[in-house]
């Protein structure tokens, strides 16, 4: 009996082994199975009624996707597939949307494709005005101010919607003299967020307004600003961000945290 | 009526002592229970998680549980003879298939009830709030689970147990899409594929009016005149499934 | 009153596979008077159990007329008839108890806790009760399976081998309830291929063989059918002058002479005291019903 132990216990160990060794020798492309995923439309007809739960599974493992994709500095090809097949299979998933057209936009810097998401949850849900807000916000960030007021504008019909839609509508009217107030909102998302990707595009968020602050300020004076604090001092910034007891600040032209 | 009861009962208690009911159970607890290790990575959006995948895993499982013992209750009477005994006595066939009907009904009944009371409390457990709407939920999916149960006792009394499994299952994503087919008619210009859409959307069991999971995880208020589409379509569905099965059997010869 | 009346009852099967038709009965005739214990006697496969199950319409016929209580078989007649089948089986997660209350649930008349207890009883299993059917053992299931046979006491009962599984005591003992129901004023119809049983017990046998009925009749009839044989053991006359009345064996210093007639054994017994030996023994052979059975049988063939 011990012997028979013995020799499965060797085998498991034994195949183990072989595994193991295979997994480092030959590398997997560990989201080639994307690759096959058809798109959400057609996933639709055969999960049968379990829509909901593989929206859900496809959003964890977007998430997983993306800080996988980050460790190892990747380009994010499947990032837009994704977002479009969980926004298929689950339509009334509003953070489908909104979550998918910020990664777009950040890791991608593609606002087309960001829009085209918000585009799609636009038609999906008519009613809601979040979609224009962040449409707006979209173009807004891009600094397109045009479309962004259109979009807030829309949102600011709705009769559910907040003051939001009006602030930034607003906002976009003053073009480049609202950028500064953007950092008020990516503070605020960034405190309310419980998530590490949405905190990390907020934190980047500031570093931009605090970028275009400067761009502003060496178009002005002519002239590098020397710390963020001559930004404050002349007004070109609203606050210094202070995140987790450090400051945003400038150092030999660069924006830093 | 007496001897429905009497079957039912009867295939109740041979069915729960099987142990069915109790593995069933608690591999469905475990499962909900396991449901917590999505809420840290699901980016924010845990309580939709859990509940898509609460909901979806007590369908799945009562799902299975109708097709593997449903494809058998028929047969093995068949295979081991009991019908023998059965058949010698004034018992019509249909009250045979009523009685196996129910007495299968009330175990997934049981199982549900159990699975759904422990879901409800662990959402409250975990999640801080008491989640009222998933029994409207419980009510639409007992009824689909019923009617799903009929075609399977259909299918078994000409069919083998594996077969009918796998016939039973295609039947159950027809009834889940059936709707999207006949929706794709519309856009197409054949009319053969529009008679086909047409069949196969009212012959094969339909789903799409009582699939209200969507309705439940976003609050959405859904029509209450669906109770009364339940409260018919399924019914006459399982009447019918009932009448054809017992029907099949009269003309079967017990060799 | 005939309980049972069948008249050129066939049946005709089709092999699964080549789809080769098997001629299971081919015509079938015969009657069980009220009352009476009939045997259907035939070796395995002549048609016992498909007769039975064509009776209690379990399947359809080709062609014949079955009548019971002096009509066709409905529910109302059901009530009446019991029906042990051959390795009954049963569900076995129900105890021995929950499973003839089961059946008699089944009929409009439902024994109550106290009378089934008492049935358990009867067939030695009030111990088994609360145990669960999947534990019994073969006689066990079969004295439960006539059990449930008869829950609804019913007027006629249908018995298919109900003996097997039985040990020496238990077959005394199912013979001796099939008795008892005989003197309730029961019919009772069994096959079995085990002659002795039918021996025992029977009023009147039918013997079957390839779906046919060969011979049917009393059994008192059948038994009387052939002159009774005679084995006398003599000595001290040689064999051979012994020969001219019958068949002669040799056992140990005696010499034993089959004869069949009486005539011939009063010649025998005459000779051999003419011939100053010794007759140590006279003993009577009753014709088995084994040697009938067997004779019925070669005729066939």
């Amino acid at each position: 009996m011990i012997r028979k132990i013995f020799l499965i216990f060797f085998l498991i160990l034994f195949i183990f082994f072989i595994e193991y060794s295979f997994e480092r020798k030959i590398p997997k492309d560990i989201n080639t199975e994307l690759l096959y995923f058809p798109k959400g439309e057609n996933v639709k007809y055969i999960v049968s009624g379990f829509n909901n739960l593989l929206a859900d599974l496809l959003w964890i493992r977007g998430a997983v996707y993306y800080g996988d994709e980050k460790i190892r500095g990747g380009k994010f090809e499947y990032l837009y597939h994704i977002y479009d097949i969980i926004t298929s299979l689950d339509k009334r998933f509003l953070n489908g949307y909104i979550f998918g057209s910020f990664f777009i936009n950040y890791q991608l810097k593609n606002l087309k494709l960001a829009i085209q998401l918000l585009d799609k949850g636009i038609r999906e849900l008519p009613d809601e005005w979040v979609l224009h807000f962040y449409k707006g916000f979209m173009y807004y960030i891009s600094y397109d101010f045009e479309n962004a007021y259109k979009s807030f504008l829309v949102g600011s019909k709705f009769e559910k919607n907040t003051d939001r839609c009006k602030k930034f509508a607003y906002m976009s009217l003053l073009k480049e003299k609202g950028v500064q107030n953007l950092l008020y909102y990516w503070k605020e998302m960034y405190e309310k967020s419980n998530n590490i990707f949405t905190k990390e595009i907020a934190v980047e968020g500031m570093k931009e307004c605090i970028r275009y602050a400067m761009k502003k300020y060496e178009r002005e004076r002519k002239k590098s600003p020397k710390s963020i604090f001559e930004l404050l001092k002349e007004k070109y910034i609203p606050f210094i961000p202070v995140i987790e007891n450090r400051m945003i600040r400038i150092e030999k032209g660069e924006v830093i945290w | 009526m007496r001897k429905i009861k009497a079957i039912a009962f009867n295939t109740f208690k041979e069915g729960s002592r099987d142990r069915t009911l109790l593995s069933v159970s608690i591999a469905g607890i475990i499962i909900l229970i396991s449901s917590i290790v999505f809420i840290p990575i699901s980016v924010g959006q845990g309580i939709r998680v859990v509940l898509n995948f609460g909901l979806s895993v007590i369908e799945i499982l009562l799902l299975f549980q109708i097709i593997f013992v449903g494809t058998r209750i028929i047969y093995d009477e068949l295979e081991k003879k009991t019908i023998y005994t059965i058949f010698s006595k004034p018992v019509k066939p249909l009250e045979v298939f009523a009685g196996k009907f129910l007495g299968l009904g009330l175990i997934i009944f049981i199982i549900e009830t159990i699975l759904f009371i422990f879901f409800f409390l662990f959402i409250r457990l975990i999640f801080g709030f008491f989640f009222f709407r998933i029994f409207h939920w419980y009510i639409f999916l007992l009824f689909e689970l019923l009617l799903i149960e009929s075609v399977v006792l259909f299918l078994s009394t000409f069919m083998s147990p594996i077969t009918s499994g796998i016939i039973s299952f295609l039947i159950y994503f027809i009834a889940n899409t059936s709707h999207y087919i006949k929706e794709f008619s519309l856009k197409v210009h054949n009319l053969f594929f529009k008679i086909f859409a047409n069949i196969v959307y009212y012959l094969f069991p339909n789903f799409s009016f009582t699939n209200i999971k969507n309705n439940i995880v976003y609050i959405i208020p859904f029509e209450r005149e669906l109770y009364l589409f339940l409260l018919s379509y399924p019914i006459l569905y399982i009447i019918l499934m009932l009448y054809l099965s017992s029907i099949l059997f009269e003309r079967k010869e017990f060799l | 009153m005939n309980v049972l009346d069948v008249k050129n009852l066939k049946k005709t099967y089709r092999s699964q596979f080549l789809r080769r038709k098997i001629k299971a009965l081919d015509g079938i005739d015969f009657s069980v008077n009220e009352g009476e214990i009939f045997g259907l006697l035939g070796p395995n496969g002549a048609g016992k159990t498909t007769i039975f199950k064509s009776i209690l319409g379990l399947i359809k016929i080709d062609e014949g007329e079955i009548k019971i209580f002096g009509d066709k078989i409905d529910m109302v007649k059901r009530e009446r008839i019991g029906f042990l089948p051959e390795n009954p089986y049963f569900y076995r997660h129900l105890t021995g108890y929950e499973i003839l209350d089961f059946y008699s649930s089944l009929f409009k008349k439902r024994r109550n806790k106290e009378e089934i207890k008492k049935l358990l009883e009867k067939i030695g299993l009030e111990d088994s009760m609360e145990r669960r059917i999947g534990t019994y053992s073969k006689g066990m299931l079969q004295r439960i399976g006539f059990a449930q046979a008869i829950i609804n006491e019913p007027d006629f009962i249908i018995l298919d081998e109900p003996m097997t599984g039985l040990d020496p005591i238990w077959r005394k003992e199912m013979k001796e309830w099939i008795i008892e129901l005989k003197r309730e004023g029961k019919t009772i119809i069994f096959s079995t291929h085990i002659l002795p049983d039918v021996e025992e017990i029977c009023d009147t046998v039918g013997i079957i063989y390839k779906g046919k009925i060969l011979k049917t009749g009393k059994l008192s009839d059948i038994l009387q059918y052939k002159k009774v044989s005679f084995d006398v053991m003599i000595s001290g006359i040689d064999k051979k002058k012994l020969e001219k009345f019958g068949d002669v064996f040799t056992y140990d210093r005696f010499e034993i002479v089959k004869i069949d007639d009486d005539e011939r054994l009063q010649e025998l017994l005459k000779f051999v005291l003419k011939n100053k030996g010794k007759i140590i023994s006279v003993e009577q052979r009753k014709k088995k019903l084994e040697d009938y059975f067997i004779e019925v049988l070669n005729e066939k063939d």
